[in-house]
C-alpha cells in the first residue's frame, strides 16, 4: 500500500482523465476571519461567500488549475484522451467488479492511460533535431531533454499565468519573465528548449503558447512540439519569418501553426485511432472527438463534452474566444469575464488541512449538489486507486487514520469527510454503485 | 561562483520566498536558481518545490544566509523544520556564515564543498 507520506506538500491538481479540480490548501494560510465561515458554516450561500473571498488569496493557484480545465475543452488531444481514457476506467471498473473480488483486493494495471506522461527524448544538434535512440555525432549536441505531453502542457501553463499578470504591452517581455520565474515556482523545461532551439527568449514567449496548442492537435503532443519548434526555426530563417516576427503582438501565432503543422509527416490519417496503447502519430480535431459518445448511447465525457461544445458555439461567434489559450494576455475583457464565469469547472473538491488530524473538505461549482457526481467522484476515487492511473499515493481527502477504510485509500477522492468517519457513507455508497453497475453494464 | 543546494521540504518553497524576495531585481539577475520540483504523476498539477540550486557569488552567498537564517529566527516558535543545505565553493566568510546556521537552530545540517558539483545551474 502506498504509505501516507505527510511531510510531503499535496499537489492541487486537474487530472487529466476526469479533469476535476482539486484544490489543497494549508489551514494556516486562510485568512483568521475566512477560515471560520469556511469550517463551521453548512449554509451553501455563506460558505459560498466565504470561498469566493479565498479564492483572491489564491489567484495564481486559481488560475493555474482553470487554466489546464479550460485546455482540458479546447485541445483535441484531451477530448479524445480523456473520453477514450474515461471509457478504459469504466471498462476497468466494470471488469474488477464482475469478479467479485473484496474492494481491497482491487487491483489492475492499465498501460493505456499512462499516455501523457510518456517522455520522447529530443537532442538538438547545430544541423538537427533528433528524437528518439537515434545516436547523433559526436561533441554535436548542443541540448538534451525528454519531455512529456504533460511537461509540455505545464510549460504552456506557466507562461500563461504570468502573462495573465502582465499588461499586454510586457506579456513578451523576457527579462521581466526571468525574474518572475526565478519568485515564483514554474514548469520551464519545453520553454527552455524552445528558447534555445530559436535563440531568441522573448520569440520563444511570444509563440509556445500557440505552438502548444497546435501540440495538442495530434495523437503525442510531446513529439508534436519538438517537430513544430523545428518546423519554427526554418520559418524564422526565411525572409517571411522575419517579417512575422517584426509584427507588434498579437500576431496570428494560431494560424501560422496550423499551416506548419502542415510540413509534419505523420502516420495515420487525422482521428483515425482509438488505440491509447501505441497510437500511431496523427492529427485531432475537436470536432470528431467532443462529440463521441459511449457505447450506442450519446453520452459523452461527464465533465469536459458539454462545455467543449459551447465554447466552441461561441468562438464561431465570437472571434474573442478563439485564442483564449493562445494568447490570454490580449483576451477581451468580457470574454475573460465570461470564461471566469460561464466555464469554471462544474465541481472542484477543495481540502483545507488544519493539522495532521483534521482536515476539512468541501465541494464549490454548479454541479456540487448534484448526486450523480458524488457517485462519479466515487467510482472514480475507487478505480484510481485500483488502477494506479492517474494515482498520487500521497492523495487523499480524509484523516481519520483509524477508519479501517484509510490505509486501503479506495476512498482517496470522496468528497465526505464527516467528523466521525463512521458517518461518511463511503463502503455504502460503492456498494450501491457496485450492484447498479453490475446489473447494468456501463461499457 | 558558488552553490548552495537547499532542501527544506515543503518548506522550501517558503524559505525561497524570503530569501529571493531580499534581493533588488539587478542582484536576482546575477543568481541562478534551479527548483527541483515533485513528480506529477500524470496528472495537471501546480508546481511544488522540494528542494532548490542556487547559483550565486560568494557575496550574495552571504547576503542570503542573513536572509534564511531570519526566517529560522521568525519561525522558531511554530512546527519544526528540517534544512539540509549543501554548500559549493564559498569563500571562507561566506562558508562561516553559513556553518553558523547550524548553532541557531537543531534543525539545520550544513556540508561544506570545495568543488562546484556538476551541472550547476548558470545564472540567467
Amino acid at each position: 500500500l502506498p504509505a501516507y507520506n505527510l511531510p510531503m506538500p499535496l499537489r492541487s491538481h486537474v487530472d487529466l482523465c476526469l479533469f476535476v479540480k482539486f484544490l489543497y490548501l494549508e489551514g494556516d494560510s486562510i485568512p483568521a476571519d475566512i477560515l471560520p465561515a469556511l469550517r463551521e458554516t453548512e449554509a451553501a450561500e455563506a460558505k459560498l461567500q466565504a470561498w469566493l473571498r479565498l479564492r483572491q488569496y489564491s489567484p495564481r493557484l486559481i488560475f493555474h488549475e482553470t487554466f489546464h480545465y479550460w485546455q482540458g475543452l479546447r485541445f483535441p488531444f484531451f477530448q479524445w484522451y480523456a473520453f477514450l481514457a474515461f471509457r478504459g476506467l469504466a471498462q476497468a471498473f466494470d471488469k474488477l467488479n464482475q469478479s467479485n473480488r473484496p474492494l481491497h483486493e482491487w487491483s489492475c494495471y492499465a498501460p493505456s492511460l499512462h499516455l501523457p506522461t510518456k517522455r520522447i527524448r529530443c537532442r538538438r544538434t547545430k544541423a538537427a533535431f533528433i528524437l528518439g535512440d537515434q545516436t547523433p555525432g559526436p561533441g554535436d549536441v548542443v541540448d538534451d531533454v525528454s519531455l512529456s505531453a504533460i511537461d509540455v502542457l505545464e510549460a504552456a501553463t506557466s507562461v500563461a499565468e504570468w502573462q495573465v499578470t502582465q499588461p499586454s504591452s510586457g506579456a513578451t517581455d523576457e527579462l521581466m519573465f526571468m525574474r518572475w520565474r526565478k519568485r515564483n515556482p514554474a514548469y520551464t523545461q519545453a520553454f527552455d528548449f524552445l528558447a534555445g532551439a530559436l535563440g531568441d527568449r522573448r520569440l520563444a514567449l511570444r509563440s509556445i503558447l500557440a505552438l502548444v496548442a497546435t501540440s495538442f492537435s495530434t495523437t503525442n503532443p510531446a513529439r508534436a512540439f519538438f517537430l513544430l519548434t523545428l518546423e519554427l526555426v526554418e520559418f524564422f530563417m526565411a525572409p517571411i519569418g522575419s517579417r512575422f516576427a517584426a509584427q507588434q503582438e498579437p500576431c496570428r501565432w494560431a494560424e501560422l501553426f496550423d499551416e506548419l503543422i502542415r510540413h509534419v509527416e505523420f502516420e495515420a490519417l487525422g482521428d483515425s485511432t482509438a488505440n491509447l496503447d501505441a497510437p500511431p502519430f496523427c492529427r485531432l480535431t475537436l470536432d470528431a472527438w467532443m462529440g463521441a459518445g459511449f457505447g450506442n448511447s450519446k453520452m459523452g465525457h461527464p465533465v469536459i463534452a458539454a462545455p467543449a461544445k459551447e465554447w466552441s458555439r461561441r468562438a464561431e461567434e465570437d472571434p474573442g474566444y478563439r485564442n483564449v489559450l493562445t494568447l490570454p494576455a490580449w483576451t477581451p475583457a468580457h470574454v475573460a469575464r465570461e470564461c471566469g464565469s460561464d466555464f469554471a469547472p462544474p465541481v472542484t473538491v477543495v481540502r483545507i488541512r488544519i493539522s495532521d488530524n483534521d482536515n476539512h473538505v468541501f465541494l464549490v461549482g454548479d454541479a456540487s449538489r448534484s448526486d450523480e457526481f458524488r457517485d462519479l467522484l466515487t467510482f472514480y476515487s475507487v478505480v484510481r486507486r485500483a488502477t494506479g492511473a492517474y494515482f498520487d499515493p500521497d492523495h487523499r481527502l480524509c484523516h481519520h487514520a483509524k477508519c479501517p477504510e484509510f490505509a486501503y485509500n479506495y476512498c482517496n477522492s470522496y468528497p465526505r469527510v464527516p467528523e466521525r468517519y463512521q458517518d461518511c457513507g463511503f463502503p455504502r455508497r460503492v456498494s450501491i454503485l457496485r450492484e447498479t453497475l453490475k446489473r447494468r453494464h456501463i461499457v | 561562483m558558488s552553490v548552495l543546494k537547499i532542501d527544506a521540504g515543503k518548506q522550501t518553497e517558503p524559505l525561497l520566498k524570503e530569501v529571493l524576495n531580499s534581493l533588488d531585481d539587478a542582484t536576482l539577475d546575477t543568481v541562478g536558481v534551479d527548483r527541483t520540483f515533485a513528480p506529477a504523476d500524470g496528472l495537471g498539477s501546480e508546481p511544488i518545490t522540494i528542494a532548490v540550486t542556487l547559483t550565486l557569488s560568494p557575496a550574495v552567498a552571504i547576503g542570503l544566509t542573513i536572509a534564511v537564517r531570519k526566517w529560522l529566527e521568525n519561525r522558531r516558535q511554530e512546527e519544526q523544520v528540517k534544512l539540509l543545505i549543501d554548500a559549493y565553493a564559498l569563500s571562507d566568510e561566506a562558508g562561516k556564515s553559513v556553518e553558523r546556521l547550524t548553532t541557531l537552530h537543531a534543525g539545520v545540517a550544513v556540508k561544506l564543498h570545495d568543488a562546484l558539483p556538476q551541472n550547476s545551474a548558470e545564472p540567467g
